[in-house]
């Protein structure tokens, strides 16, 4: 079985599990009678709905030449991923605590180095102009309330 | 006389100052999103949606409708001069647009796809003024019924007509479904999979969800390519107006391709990528040349640049006369209506006259714009084209996170982006379509409220989709839509098996 194969396969089976994750989810959700549908009648109905789809993936004899189109390879750039998806996640959590100009600035020299491969230098004009491009038009045209930190900025 | 009326009403709307402006920045910004390739205008919308809850309703919706045709005309650019498309429906514009532009001709291939843009953008709107408002008065005697039969039937063109696989659309839009029942449930107010979370009963938001999927998903995928750089064709761009050679070579492809362009933007799934390359299609046939197609016929230039835009048009008369959006862009241009309390319909005219023909007025002025900005402005698209990809992305990034902070000032609505970002790289990487999902999660309530109301109505009785008329030709329509796709499916099947000499 190809990679490719296996990973159709794998959706299939994560798309499954989500149906089944909806229907114990909602499994409190009335789903009343065809009369009265209840909140739960038509997540329900969904759910079923993909579990059933999902299985036409996980069973290859049942998928098709459509199904086994070219797939495009995983990527290798996981080194540049994990960091960057570390740092928003870094990025949200630190927000409150040290306030939007600072973080984003911090964000942006990052990921200018990580993704754009300026020298540090470039990197931190680049992250300060855009960081106050961003704050001048959000912050002070658009008038939306950034959360500041503990330096009143 | 009520037609001049409403004409009046829509310009005297599109004419205000502060409209003029909006409708100039939503044209400018989406030729600059259409140049610029792998930023396709269903990204640019999602990140923009925050900035429109500051503007009037009426300029938010010219901005937003503006970027959308405005990104038409600027993928042309890229097409002709890179090899590249800015946009998925400029795909077909470099088989001879570049070629145009190898032999010395950047300047006519960029200027008659100016001007077939502006005659198929310009020529849909009046067939948008005209078939709108018939539309929207028939969809008058629309109830739940038919309201359910129409979301089904704009659900199964959806699936089938996009490109890849139709099983996975399928399963992308019952996801999409799924999440549309996220939040409080509008009949008996009970949250539904709203995990505990206060901020998930108002249901999942537009504008996080689109920017994660188009806007986050987007960076990702392209930090996998391992080059990012353009190579321009280095040509001395002159003569951007066509020669009278040009121009006859040209009128019947671009009459053709504004009215291919405008029937299949009509159609939900098919739409602009679809109208470019039925264009082209059709001009090979019809030629008397069609060796020259490849090599840098500027009838394939003019056919597919005028329908893809003409489509435009097409596809606001279902989403501004019956509320259906026909592909990413018009979905989140729902939204957007949704977002400033227009509710795309029947009823907009009624009740928004004002908003629904100052869009229509300013897509004239728009395409109006688009002529004037593009043929001097192709110099500066050029420069902008020269700016490496890598720089981009973290700007894109940090557009994202704004955005979606901006638009409730929640981080929680960061967080939902970022997790709709991953989501939309592995629905990629997986073949699973995001068009179908984010249309099913909008059209979801309005279907299931159609669903709902239909079987309260009938006390369970499930005839009450076919005893209906209007909602029985559409669940007839539906069903035909099925039949030709598994039609089709099973003759090229067949095909394959004559070829491999097994039957």
């Amino acid at each position: 079985m190809s990679e490719k194969d296996n990973i159709t396969r794998i959706t299939g089976f994560v798309t499954a599990l989500l149906g089944i994750g909806i229907l114990w989810e909602g499994r409190h959700l009335t789903r009343g009678i065809l009369s009265h549908p209840g909140p739960g009648f038509f997540p329900t109905l969904l759910a079923i709905l993909l579990i059933v789809l999902s299985l036409f993936l996980i069973i290859p004899k049942w998928k098709n030449e459509e199904e086994r189109e070219a797939f495009p390879p995983w990527p290798a750039f996981y080194k540049q991923l994990i960091p960057i998806y570390a740092a928003l996640l870094a990025f949200i959590g630190l927000l409150d605590f040290v306030g939007f100009i600072l973080l984003t600035f911090l964000l942006m020299f990052f990921l200018f180095v990580k993704v754009s491969y300026l020298k540090w230098y470039t990197a931190m004009s680049a992250a300060f102009v855009s960081t106050g491009i961003t704050y001048l038009v959000f912050g002070m045209i658009l008038k939306s309330s950034f959360p500041k930190g503990p330096l009143g900025f | 006389m009520e037609f001049f009326h409403d004409i009046y009403i829509g310009f005297g709307t599109a004419l205000l100052p502060s409209n003029l402006i909006y409708c100039f920045i939503g044209v400018l910004v989406g030729t600059l999103v259409g140049v610029l390739p792998g930023l396709g205008s269903p990204t640019v919308l999602a990140l923009l949606l925050p900035i429109t809850f500051h503007i009037p309703k009426d300029g938010a919706l010219i901005m937003t409708v503006g970027i959308y045709y405005g990104a038409q005309y600027g993928g042309s650019t890229t097409s002709i001069l890179v090899n590249i498309p800015g946009e998925a429906t400029s795909v077909v514009t470099c088989l001879d647009g570049y070629q145009m532009a190898r032999k010395g001709r950047a300047g006519p291939a960029l200027g008659i796809s100016a001007f077939g843009s502006f005659i198929g953008g310009t020529i849909s709107v009046i067939g948008l003024m005209l078939i709108g408002p018939v539309m929207a008065n028939f969809a008058l005697r629309f109830g739940p019924p038919e309201f359910f039969s129409l979301a089904f039937l704009a659900t199964v063109m959806i699936i089938f007509l996009v490109k890849g696989s139709k099983l996975k659309s399928f399963i992308s839009a019952t996801l999409g479904f799924i999440v549309g029942t996220i939040g409080l449930d509008y009949v008996s107010g009970i949250p539904r999979f709203n995990l505990g979370t206060v901020s998930l009963m108002k249901g999942m938001e537009l504008v996080p969800v689109a920017i994660g999927l188009f806007g986050m998903a987007e960076v990702l995928v392209n930090l996998e390519q391992k080059s990012m750089e353009r190579n321009i064709f280095k040509t001395n761009i002159r003569g951007l107006l066509p020669t009278q050679k040009d121009w006859k070579e040209s009128i019947l492809p671009i009459s053709r391709g504004t009215i291919i362009g405008f029937l299949l933007g009509l159609l939900p799934g098919a739409g602009a990528i679809m109208a470019s390359f039925s264009s082209y299609i059709v001009e090979k046939r019809l030629s008397r040349h069609p060796e020259s197609f490849g090599n840098g016929a500027i009838a394939g230039v003019a056919g597919p640049e005028t329908a893809n835009n003409a489509a435009t048009g097409g596809a606001m008369v279902p989403l501004l006369s019956l509320g259906i959006p026909t592909n990413a862009v018009t979905a989140l241009l729902l939204g957007a209506m949704l977002i400033h309390g227009v509710h795309p319909g029947p009823f907009l005219i009624k009740n928004h006259p004002g908003t629904f023909w100052g869009v229509i007025a300013s897509m004239y002025l728009g395409n109006l714009f688009l002529l004037i900005l593009n043929l001097p402005l192709i110099g500066i698209w050029v420069k902008i084209l020269k700016v490496p990809y890598r720089i981009l992305l973290p700007l894109i990034v940090l557009f994202c996170l704004v955005g979606a902070y901006s638009a409730s000032n929640d981080p929680y609505d960061v967080l939902i982006m970022i997790v709709f970002g991953a989501v939309g790289y592995l629905m990629r990487k997986t073949g699973l379509e995001v068009v179908p999902f984010i249309f099913a999660m909008l059209i979801g309530p309005l279907m299931e409220n159609g669903f709902r109301q239909a079987l309260l109505s009938s006390r369970g009785n499930l005839t009450i989709f076919f005893t209906h008329h209007i909602s029985a030709v559409l669940i007839g329509a539906s069903f035909i839509v099925i039949f030709i796709s598994i039609f089709q499916k099973w003759r090229s099947k067949g095909k394959g098996y004559r070829d491999q000499g097994v039957v």
